[in-house]
């Protein structure tokens, strides 16, 4: 491990304070014990007395109007409580929060309002009634007697057709959003980025040598192993009681506060365990549902997921189409980009480009550029939040450009990125300077690392070919508020309390922050994230913020905890409190170190004298971000007969700042590894032309298994942040940026044959190894011409010659007065 | 539907449970029993997440109806522990990393104990295989190979010791 001196910018700790003994070890993890014995409870797991199951009925049409929903025998069936379709969501609101509604409220393009379709559904799979029953059986028969009229309209999943004319629009009241306005008639197109720098046609004329491609990446799935599930109970007095498996109980709260309509002191939320999130149990899916049934049933009502619901309707990770053209001088240095990233964001707006343009580009110094970003929606189901949003896609077209740029220019892949690797005061490409960053160490710790520096072998299985990529990934970081409470019980042992969700180890993390800052031993050190009554207020967790924020957090409230615990020894030993020492667990009088008492001894006394128990408490608003940068060797296998690929070997380079516990760094980036090798070769969603997705299922969405799976040794590099205890970064995001690039160069190592398409494995590979002997260049495509946006401040369009014709005035399937209220027995 | 009993030994405890046909095994033992450290990824017999040992053997509950499981000795992982005092598999699991959200894990474990009963010096390839019906996706799988072979050079050593 590389280590550089340790900044204390956070609160500067006693000068008694000498040696770090818990930071930086491998304990174990804190709630092992209840993971390995089966009593940790899951979204799932808790039940109660007159408890009802709560299921949803999914649209078999990716688009179409809904003429009439017949709800009468599922009514009829004994035994079920409550039947719910989109048109009495603003009634059931409204009785909930003594407010008038209109439908309209509700009758918004937005999934977080439109939990279940009304008037069209938009993407297959959605949600379109609701129902609550005595068991799951009778729910599902409940749904099959419910008979729904659907008029099938055109359909589009295609994010390049959607932005074309002549496209089926997705929805009627999405106007284009670009950094000048908003358009005024509605487009598919929901959203246009545009980031410039400098004079780019320059850059790129002047340039000695260019590549350019177009990539393609597919719909993934963050593949959490936990379905959705959640438990909600409506109680007399007006509260609701939810359990859910959620990365954030204020987020929950906060958001069914909005949606409810009513304030966040009546709802209470419990996370429960959390079986993976990786961004995806961020935002809500079935906490509004499940409470609107409980309230109407009158009786607690249970709700999970199948595992087809959560690949048909849950948030999964945008698809994406990047055209990437690159100019440098022949010594490598990047003299100008360009670039277009269309993303499939789904059926709704959100998403975004910004994430994967910084991602990819933004390790990277280029003097002259321009990049445009479009949202696009299409009749998928809406996109979200997975694992470093948008970076492994950005990543994927950027750092295969790269690859083409060095095997170009004839010089190692790694020494063209050291040329042009960013470091401290540059900026990205929003134009935000980097504070202090690790970027050249991760490089150079790869170009150093034994497995680089020995020649290539030769492949395991007979007949394959062996091949090596290098690729690199960024994450900007995640901030956010966070709380923490430090008690300090009456032996001297303290129990963290914390209101954010532990998605995969901070718990032990922070114990351990608190027993280094305490100086007592990890044991005594417990930590408890009880529900939204009872905990500090937390932001969610996500993009990697939770050791860098709570941290903080964690860290404060521990050294105000001793703080105050050295106050309580000086009542006890009745001498000014600057009298007082500490270290491992005793204080004593300076004068006379021989007056002495534990840290138990003084908890005790303070129990029922002088000041009182102590409880530390910490909070952070915002800190620094702290970018985090990973560079990945990957070794494969490639079977040109079949295509098939086999990662046999990864070396991962992190920057994590500081490893406060580097078995948890190491399980991140492992994890983070074997997600991005599942997207580079086997994981995507497959539509049919009716917008119907194929693999709705873990057999045919293929993750990797144990044996899909290679070694995986991680190198942990420290290059401390700037802000946070200790040096750290978050480290759960960036694993997985540079990894299907990776992958994707490492094959064209082994079998000469550009992938420019994910996912990989089979036909994509044998059609580039033979695009490569033909010598067809499938990366020159030209990109749709999209002509101007029109926005509303702009009405005439400033390029000459005719306007081009966007989807926005095409005939409109499906105008708003067009669409008559579905009839509703 | 009309009901049905279901005679199943579960953890080393006879049972008589009262049942639908079409419900799994699966169902009994986290509805019935309230034994929910059995968890269900898929309910398909893809994800591995609900396995448990049916005579010593692993098997994916979800796929088995609860009929079929009459007269049978189930093993979920609640009973792993004995006494309070965790297998060898479960110890190695915490200390070697082998788990983050831990939904995985119970079915890991069930694997894992099932292939160390049938080979107690299994090569890296082999757990692999024994693994390879159960998806994990936050560890990458590394540090749980790691920790099956750790458990399984532990249990070699303690027998070794309990055969002197
Ligand atoms: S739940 Fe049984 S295999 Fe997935
Ligand atoms: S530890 Fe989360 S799925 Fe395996």
């Amino acid at each position: 491990m590389t280590t550089t001196e340790l900044p204390r910018t956070v609160t500067e700790a006693p000068a008694d304070k000498v040696t770090h003994v818990v930071i930086g070890q491998r304990v174990a993890k804190i709630e092992g014990v209840d993971k390995v014995t089966g009593k940790a409870l899951y979204g799932a797991d808790t039940s109660r007395p007159g408890m009802l199951w709560g299921k949803m009925l999914p649209s078999p049409h990716a688009h179409a109007i809904i003429t009439s929903i017949d709800l009468s025998a599922a009514r009829a069936l004994p035994g079920v409580f409550a039947v719910i379709t989109g048109a009495d969501l603003p009634g059931i609101v409204a009785r909930i929060s003594e407010t008038d509604l209109t439908p309209e409220e509700f009758d918004t393009p937005s999934r977080g309002k439109q939990i279940l379709a009304w008037k069209k559904v938009v993407f297959f799979g959605q949600p379109v009634v609701a129902v609550a029953a005595v068991t799951p059986a009778i729910a599902e028969e409940a749904l099959a007697l419910i008979k729904v009229v659907y008029e099938p309209l055109p359909v589009v999943v295609d994010p390049e057709a959607a932005m074309r004319p002549d496209a089926p629009l997705v929805q009627n009241a999405v106007f284009t959003e670009t950094f000048s306005g908003k358009a005024t008639t509605p487009s598919n197109i929901a959203k246009v980025t545009e980031l410039s720098r400098g004079n780019v046609d320059e850059a790129i004329a002047n340039a000695e040598v260019t590549v350019s491609g177009t990539f393609r990446t597919a719909m993934v799935h963050q593949g959490y192993i936990e379905p959705q599930a959640c438990l909600a109970e409506y109680s007399a007095d007006g509260r609701f009681t939810i359990w859910t498996s959620t990365q954030g109980q204020f987020g929950v709260r906060g958001g069914l506060s909005g949606f409810l309509k009513i304030p966040p002191r009546r709802i209470r939320v419990t996370a429960s365990e959390i079986g993976g999130g990786f961004g995806a149990k961020g935002a809500m899916t079935l906490e509004p549902i499940c409470t609107l049934l409980a309230y109407s049933a009158g009786r607690p009502v249970k709700m999970q997921l199948t595992r087809s619901e959560v690949l048909r309707a849950t948030r999964p990770a945008p698809d994406a189409v990047m055209h990437v053209t690159l100019g440098a001088r022949t010594d490598g240095t990047l003299l100008g980009a360009r670039a277009a990233f269309i993303w499939d964001v789904g059926a709704y707006p959100g998403g975004g480009s910004v994430g994967g343009i910084n991602c990819g580009f933004g390790p990277y110094i280029v003097p002259a550029y321009s990049y445009d970003g479009y949202d696009v929606l299409t009749n998928r189901p809406s996109t979200g939040a997975y694992r470093a949003p948008n970076g492994p896609q950005g990543a994927f077209a950027v750092e295969s450009a790269l690859d083409m740029l060095a095997r170009k220019l004839g010089i190692s892949p790694i020494t063209l990125r050291l040329r042009n690797a960013v470091r401290e005061g540059d900026r990205n490409p929003s134009d935000v300077p980097y504070p202090r960053i690790g970027f050249r160490e991760t490089l150079e710790a790869i170009e150093n690392h034994p497995v680089w520096a020995s020649p290539k072998a030769t492949s395991s299985r007979p007949g394959w070919l062996r091949g090596r990529g290098v690729a690199c990934g960024l994450w900007g970081g995640g901030v956010g508020t966070s709380m923490a409470h430090v008690n300090i019980g009456e032996d001297g042992s303290a129990v963290i309390v914390t209101g954010a969700v532990d998605l995969a180890g901070t718990r032990t993390t922070m114990a351990q922050i608190a027993a280094e800052e305490l100086q007592i031993p990890f044991e005594r050190v417990n930590i408890v994230q009880p529900d939204t009554d009872t905990a500090p207020f937390n932001n969610p967790t996500g993009g990697s913020r939770l050791t860098y924020s709570l941290g903080t957090a964690v860290y404060r409230a521990a050294i105000d905890a001793r703080t105050k615990l050295k106050q309580r020894a000086s009542q006890q030993f009745r001498c000014p409190a600057d009298e007082v020492d500490y270290r491992d667990g005793e204080f004593w009088v300076r004068s006379d170190p021989s007056i002495r008492l534990t840290i138990g001894q003084v908890a005790r006394s303070a129990a029922g004298s002088g000041d009182g128990p102590v409880v530390g408490t910490g909070e952070v608003t915002h800190l620094l971000r702290a970018p985090a940068f990973a560079t990945q060797l990957v070794e494969v296998e490639v079977d040109p007969e079949t295509g098939a690929v086999q990662v046999v070997n990864v070396v991962a380079a992190q920057d994590v700042g500081r490893a406060i516990n580097p078995t948890a760094c190491e399980g991140q980036i492992q994890g983070g590894v074997v997600q991005g090798i599942g997207w580079a070769l086997t994981e995507g969603y497959v539509y049919d032309e009716q917008g119907r997705l194929r693999n709705p299922g873990l057999l045919d969405y293929r993750m990797p298994t144990a044996l899909d799976a290679p070694n995986i040794e991680c190198v942990l590099v420290e290059v401390p942040a700037i802000d946070g205890p200790y040096g750290v970064r978050g480290v759960g995001e960036v694993p997985i940026v540079p990894t299907p690039a990776a992958v994707a160069n490492a094959v064209f190592d082994a079998c000469a044959g550009r992938v420019t398409s994910l996912p990989l494995c089979g036909e994509p590979v044998i059609v580039a190894m033979s695009d490569s002997r033909t010598g067809v260049d499938r990366s020159q495509m030209v990109m749709f011409n999209l002509g101007p946006i029109p926005t509303g401040n702009s009405s005439a369009p400033e390029s000459p010659g005719e306007e081009p014709k966007l989807a926005t005035e095409v005939e409109d399937y499906c105008a708003e007065d067009d669409v008559a209220e579905p009839e509703i027995e | 539907m009309a009901k049905m009993i279901v005679n199943v030994e579960v953890n080393g405890e006879l049972q008589e449970l009262l049942t639908e046909p079409h419900r799994t095994l699966l169902d009994l033992l986290r509805d019935n029993l309230s034994l929910t450290g059995t968890k269900e990824g898929c309910g398909s017999g893809d994800c591995g997440a609900c396995t448990v040992l049916i005579d010593g053997r692993p098997v994916n509950s979800c796929l088995v109806l609860a009929p079929e499981a009459e007269g049978r000795r189930v093993t979920t992982v609640e009973g792993l522990a004995e006494d309070n005092k965790l297998h060898p598999v479960q110890t190695a699991f915490i200390e070697e990393g082998g788990l983050q959200c831990g939904i995985c894990t119970p079915g890991m474990l069930i694997s894992a104990v099932a292939l160390l009963r049938s080979n107690t010096e299994p090569s890296e390839q082999s757990i692999r295989y024994a693994i390879s019906g159960n998806l994990c996706r936050c560890t990458g799988y590394d540090k749980i190979v790691r920790a099956i072979e750790v458990a399984s050079k532990r249990m070699k050593a303690n027998a070794a010791i309990a055969s002197h």
